[in-house]
């Protein structure tokens, strides 16, 4: 990929470069227009999810003091880590398959790195204005303006980073209680750690960190050139239809100047979060954000000259001159459908397997302690430890018996009650006549069955030891 | 040999989604609320939680940073330059 021969050198200088502060340009256009959409849409989600009711109980809580993870109907105990570990494979799975095809979308518009700068950007504008506005008020001396521009901001960015960490620290206890003990300010010692560290975390990434995270921090922006090809959307600068690039006035012919369309107007440089100049190739510095695309839009639009100079488009598109067409055409590459078919495939198991999960869980132990022994004269007894753990949300009452030997009994703890989504342990006694079985081990089944439902019921292998 | 924010952040980040999964991990494995750590019982699953993490987060941070360290040292030496 020509990310890595033309930009390693500078990847290796900038590394060591002292960071300069990056005044980005506020840009308005289609495409900052789609990115605020997403900003309302996964903030949204993430403020107002947390607070949504399910059950009786939060419907997306990942309760790590009750060691329970609710994901609406789903119950996850910690034996299910599988699960979740899956759903994450195919989360990331779904980010390569949108990467190989759309390029840095993810970065450009949805990564709470990109969504959590955008907002604070946004206040950093209303309190110290345009780019020149804030160049100047860094320059400046401490005076009233300065402070209280700069002071409100912080204000601002603090409350956002607060509410942020109240938010996050909400998805793992629930949010009602913690509303609650944040309003009586008594909080436990440990929410209160991290609602204030992942606020601070959230102020410094946003309010400082910002592109530094995208180019030296994130592994992922580093990871992409692999799922990469020839064929993928990236934000390009056409290079045959731009050079050579100069000022001019509007309504000179630029043919007879011998000039292409780029009239060298810097904004793109201006408004790029990264600060790069794409007119340089792509880098991988571009976090895909499309800034520079709305810009020269505009710039173009002033010009009289048709829009696209900076568009999204695909290497081999812009070498080959290809129309949206023929690049909607080659989008379909046989990686893609690969990717596509496995990407069904994963979904589609894990849904099956959540589908078919059986809301029932039981562990048989022997217990130890109590040896197999006589009751009675007339019986053989064995006791064990029954685990029963439920993910289904109403208290159920479980019969279970045992199988597997001749005229064996459950004698008792045949009747278990466990409360919604709970477990519980219990004792069951099993009896067998005495005399009936040889001495040893023999492999036995105790069934396990709801009483209100005939689709919760588990089987369970044991073994009955019946003592010399 | 210069430490500034950039290289800071590869230490931090990647420990971080190390410590992460890896806390995830171990946890899931263990429950804090059923060991003993020097000999106290009722350890909170929060604070095991958050003390696991950031221990995690550090050791990770200590071995990313001396790899960093050592592997500047090594191309240093190699090509001769003489940075610290
Ligand atoms: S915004 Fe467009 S016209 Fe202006 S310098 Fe960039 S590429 Fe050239
Ligand atoms: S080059 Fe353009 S798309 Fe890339 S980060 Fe800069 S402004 Fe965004």
């Amino acid at each position: 990929m020509t990310m890595s021969s033309s930009t390693g050198e500078t990847k290796v200088v900038s590394l060591y470069q002292s960071q300069k502060k990056i005044y980005a340009k506020e840009v308005s256009g289609r495409f900052n227009r789609i990115r605020w959409f997403m900003v309302f849409f996964t903030q949204a989600i993430f403020y107002g999810l947390a607070w949504v009711p399910w059950n009786g109980r939060q419907a997306v809580l990942f309760d790590l003091g009750a060691r329970k993870f609710y994901i609406f109907d789903w119950v996850f105990w910690p034996q299910d880590v599988l699960y979740l570990a899956f759903i994450l494979i195919v989360s990331a799975y779904l980010l390569f398959f949108v990467t190989a095809i759309a390029g840095r979308i993810f970065c450009g518009y949805a990564c709470p790195q990109t969504v959590y700068t955008e907002i604070f950007m946004w206040v950093e504008n209303r309190f110290e204005g345009d780019r020149a506005a804030r160049m100047r008020l860094d320059q400046a001396p401490m005076s009233w303006n300065k402070l209280w521009r700069k002071g409100g901001k912080h204000l601002s960015w603090v409350l956002i980073g607060l509410w942020t960490g109240f938010t996050f620290v909400g998805y793992f206890t629930p949010i009602q209680t913690l509303a609650q003990s944040v309003l009586t300010l008594s909080t436990g010692p440990w929410e209160t750690f991290w609602i204030f560290f992942y606020g601070f975390a959230t102020w410094g990434n946003a309010g400082f960190m910002r592109e530094q995270v995208c180019k030296y921090m994130c592994p992922y922006a580093r990871f992409q050139s692999v799922m990469f090809d020839r064929d993928t959307m990236i934000v390009t600068y056409d290079g045959e239809r731009g050079e050579p690039r100069g000022g001019r006035k509007k309504n000179v012919d630029a043919k007879a100047l011998d000039l292409g369309s780029c009239v060298d107007c810097s904004l793109c440089v201006q408004v790029c979060p990264t600060g790069i100049d794409i007119r340089d190739g792509l880098q991988y510095e571009c976090i895909g954000c499309s800034a520079c695309i709305d810009v020269c839009d505009t710039v173009m639009d002033k010009m009289n000259y048709p829009r696209g100079l900076i568009r999204y488009s695909t290497e081999n598109a812009l070498e080959q001159h290809w129309d949206a067409a023929a690049i909607r055409k080659h989008m379909l590459r046989p990686r893609i459908l690969i990717y596509f078919a496995v990407l069904v495939l994963l979904v589609g198991g894990l849904f099956a397997s959540l589908a078919l999960r059986n809301p029932l869980r039981v562990d048989v132990i022997r217990d130890r302690q109590v040896l197999a022994r006589e009751v009675d004269g007339r019986y053989i007894e064995n006791v064990y430890k029954l685990h029963v753990m439920t993910t289904a949300e109403t208290t159920q009452r479980l019969r279970i018996s045992a199988e597997g030997m001749a005229d064996i009994a459950v004698a008792r703890g045949g009747e278990v009650l466990v409360e919604p989504a709970s477990t519980t342990t219990a004792v069951l006694a099993v009896r067998i006549p005495i005399d009936t079985a040889k001495p040893g081990s023999h492999p036995i089944r105790f069934n396990i069955q709801s009483e209100s439902d005939s689709a919760i019921r588990v089987s369970e292998k044991s073994a009955f030891l019946v003592p010399r | 040999m210069k430490w500034d924010v950039a290289t800071l952040g590869t230490v931090f980040w990647p420990a971080f989604l190390g410590a992460a999964l890896l806390d995830g991990l171990v946890f899931t494995l263990v429950d804090p609320a059923t060991i003993e750590v020097f000999g106290y019982q009722n350890v909170s699953r929060q604070a095991a939680y958050t003390v696991g993490f950031f221990t995690f987060w550090i050791v990770i941070m200590a071995a990313s940073a001396a790899t960093l360290w050592l592997h500047r040292i090594q191309t240093a030496s190699t090509t001769g330059s003489s940075s610290r």
